[in-house]
């Protein structure tokens, strides 16, 4: 009976720590990294802090993975995403950087969005806000994946059309 | 009692498994705002960002930073990589004084529409990135003096 209590505590220990600072629930249609045979890595984007946000629908436009001028994905794998939807974590791109690289860089880019509170909706006017940021492959390859962290209830702001996406984000490995 | 220790062991270890060595926040501000209208010319733009470690208990290495418009109109940022103490903010400003519309848009195109971060601040450190963003809205100068309809963009 003890035995298998630790075994439990350890199975336990086993997810919640694989899943580091960001214990998402994988989801986008797309297998995981870790399941796909292809020994590649994975970009997720996942929403924190919603504040009073109730849904926040937004519609990826374009997505690019690269390396030293190399396109590793050139295609979201998820097409929209709801950044209210805590805990999910989107897949993005799965990705196979070359040997000897350091860094990856990712280009992620939104078309429209409408967000919800629990009183009124909104259009997002998420004009040229490409979020463009490197990872260090090293890092990447610890968990085999990326997640970009973005802030809802920083990163919707109001202005008098509507709100407007100014991206606060953060990438952890 | 035996499985509840076993329990908070289990957690203690998974969260210490989560915990990183350098944590950072960051606000970007043009005039106090994250948003900022333009509705009158000449403007002078007051462009801050505050970088702050938020790690509960360890001091961060900040191994980059990035910021094309603060860096174009002469920001000093410290020399990399610097090394913020438990709770300690880093100030970085710079500003401008737009004369019109066309540059107030040229700036602004710069912050939204350029190549790489350009309208964004990013820390660089050994947990990964932060960034904090900025947007200006430049208003029409006969719009903004009240004698045409307004157009934003």
């Amino acid at each position: 009976m003890k035995r298998a209590t630790i075994r439990a505590a350890l199975v336990l220990v086993f997810f919640v720590a694989g899943c580091g600072r960001h214990a998402a629930t994988i989801d986008g249609g797309g297998t995981p990294v870790q399941d796909s045979g292809t020994g590649g890595f994975s970009l997720r984007l996942t929403g924190v802090d919603k504040g009073n946000f109730v849904s926040a629908r937004m519609r990826i436009q374009s997505l690019q993975v690269t390396s030293g001028g190399t396109v590793l994905a050139n295609a979201p794998h998820t097409p929209e995403v709801d950044l209210a939807e805590m805990g999910q974590a989107y897949l993005l791109a799965s990705f196979q950087p070359p040997a000897g690289v350091d860094d990856v860089e990712f280009a992620v880019s939104f078309e429209k969005g409408m967000v919800a509170t629990e009183t009124a909706s909104f259009s997002v006017d998420s004009r040229c806000q490409t979020l463009h940021l490197a990872g260090k492959v090293s890092k990447i390859a610890e968990r085999k994946h990326a997640v970009i962290q973005l802030d809802v209830a920083r990163s919707f702001v109001p202005s008098s059309a509507g709100l407007m996406l100014v991206p606060h984000f953060q990438l952890v490995y | 009692m035996k499985k509840s220790t076993i329990a908070a062991a289990a957690a203690a270890i998974a969260l210490s498994g989560a915990a990183s060595a350098h944590e950072f926040a960051c606000e970007k501000t043009v005039d106090g705002a994250v948003v900022r209208v333009v509705e009158h010319y000449p403007a002078t733009l007051q462009f801050k960002v505050v970088l702050t470690n938020t790690h509960p208990d360890d001091k961060s290495t900040a191994l980059a930073v990035r910021d094309e418009v603060m860096t174009a109109l002469g920001a000093s940022f410290t020399p990399v990589p610097f090394t913020l103490e438990v709770g300690q903010s880093a100030e970085f400003s710079a500003s401008i004084t737009v004369q019109d519309q066309a540059g107030c848009l040229r700036l602004s195109e710069a912050a939204a529409c350029g190549t790489g971060a350009a309208g964004a601040f990013q820390v660089v450190f050994d947990g990964g990135v932060a960034q904090c963003a900025a947007r200006l809205v430049c208003l029409r100068d006969d719009a903004a003096r009240g004698g045409g309809k307004e157009e934003r963009r």
